[in-house]
């Protein structure tokens, strides 16, 4: 077990760094599924879906490199493969298009779960007194809620 | 034709309690999101907790087309989950006659109507060739799967 920066308490196999891979799985998941949303949606709300979805996954996709970034920073290996990013995160994958309204709650539902995710990478940097992985999670968290409150929004 | 509908019981099936894995919280949720005041649409969400604890998948899968009807687009998100929950927990059994091997299909997300799974359940075994008179679709629990 290897300590990280001097000061800090964080270690390479320790809860933060599990959070944090999870959360990496989980956002690079939902990635991949805003991406095929994206591609896929059809109907009356084609045009403002088509582009909040786009909106989405590019700000997962720097998102994800912040997450693995710090676990990089944490002197612990970042997760990879899609496969394992799959597996791990346990969010299903849309590979069949489905209705529009079908899309954002399948999104909604997979955002919940890397919200959830998320509010763990809080609450273990805090314990350990790692301000700037709890820095990084309440960022995210503030993402994650914001869109869901649009996802929901539109299926009202 | 002689296709027919049966079900069986859930014994082996071990529902999971994760907001996220679906499980019979997942249909708690729902009825949390309703307003009991909206008598039918909450009596019938009331049936379908009842009988997902229970041994029938095929009156499960009714009344949860039940109450996508009354829904009618109402609670969408919420009812979302409790279709994901139905893919995870349900499948189904097609076999050309009562002896012969079972071919397992996924649960439908947008089925609405039990005739049409049905019929699409069999089409899916006619595809190979013509449809045998005994052709016959059985739901079933998950965890009890042929």
């Amino acid at each position: 077990m290897k300590t990280t920066t001097a000061g800090s308490k964080t270690k390479t196999d320790s809860a933060v760094v599990k959070a944090l891979n999870l959360l990496l799985a989980d956002s690079y998941s939902l990635m991949a599924n805003t991406h095929y949303a994206h591609w896929n949606v059809e109907g009356p709300g084609f045009f403002s879906l088509h582009k909040a979805f786009q909106e989405q996954y590019e700000h997962l996709f720097e998102a994800i490199d912040e997450i693995a970034e710090r676990v990089r920073a944490l002197d612990a290996y970042a997760l990879g493969g899609l496969r394992n990013f799959s597996n791990e995160s346990g969010i299903e994958e849309l590979n069949t298009p489905v209705s529009a309204k079908d899309y954002v709650a399948s999104l909604a539902v997979a955002h919940e779960k890397t919200l959830a995710d998320a509010l763990t990478v809080r609450d273990a940097a805090g314990a350990v007194n790692d301000l700037e992985t709890q820095d990084l999670a309440i960022k995210t968290i503030q993402w994650h809620q914001k869109t869901i409150w649009m996802l929901k929004s539109f299926l009202k | 034709m002689n296709a027919t509908i049966s079900s069986s019981s859930p014994s082996v099936a071990t529902p999971e309690l994760c907001l996220f894995h679906d499980g019979l919280a997942t249909l708690d949720l729902f009825l949390a999101d309703l307003d009991p005041c909206d008598r039918a649409l909450f009596d019938a969400a009331l049936d379908l907790r009842s009988l997902a604890a229970g041994p029938d998948a095929a009156a499960c899968i009714a009344q949860l087309f039940r109450v996508r009807t009354l829904l009618d687009g109402r609670h969408y998100l919420a009812f979302y989950r409790v279709r994901c929950w139905a893919r995870r927990t349900f499948r189904i059994e097609v076999r050309a006659h009562r002896g012969a091997a079972a071919f397992v299909r996924d649960f439908p997300l947008d089925g609405g109507r039990l005739d049409e799974v049905v019929n699409s359940s069999l089409a899916a075994l006619a595809a190979d060739g013509e449809l045998p008179a005994s052709a016959y679709v059985r739901f079933v629990f998950a965890g009890t799967a042929a």
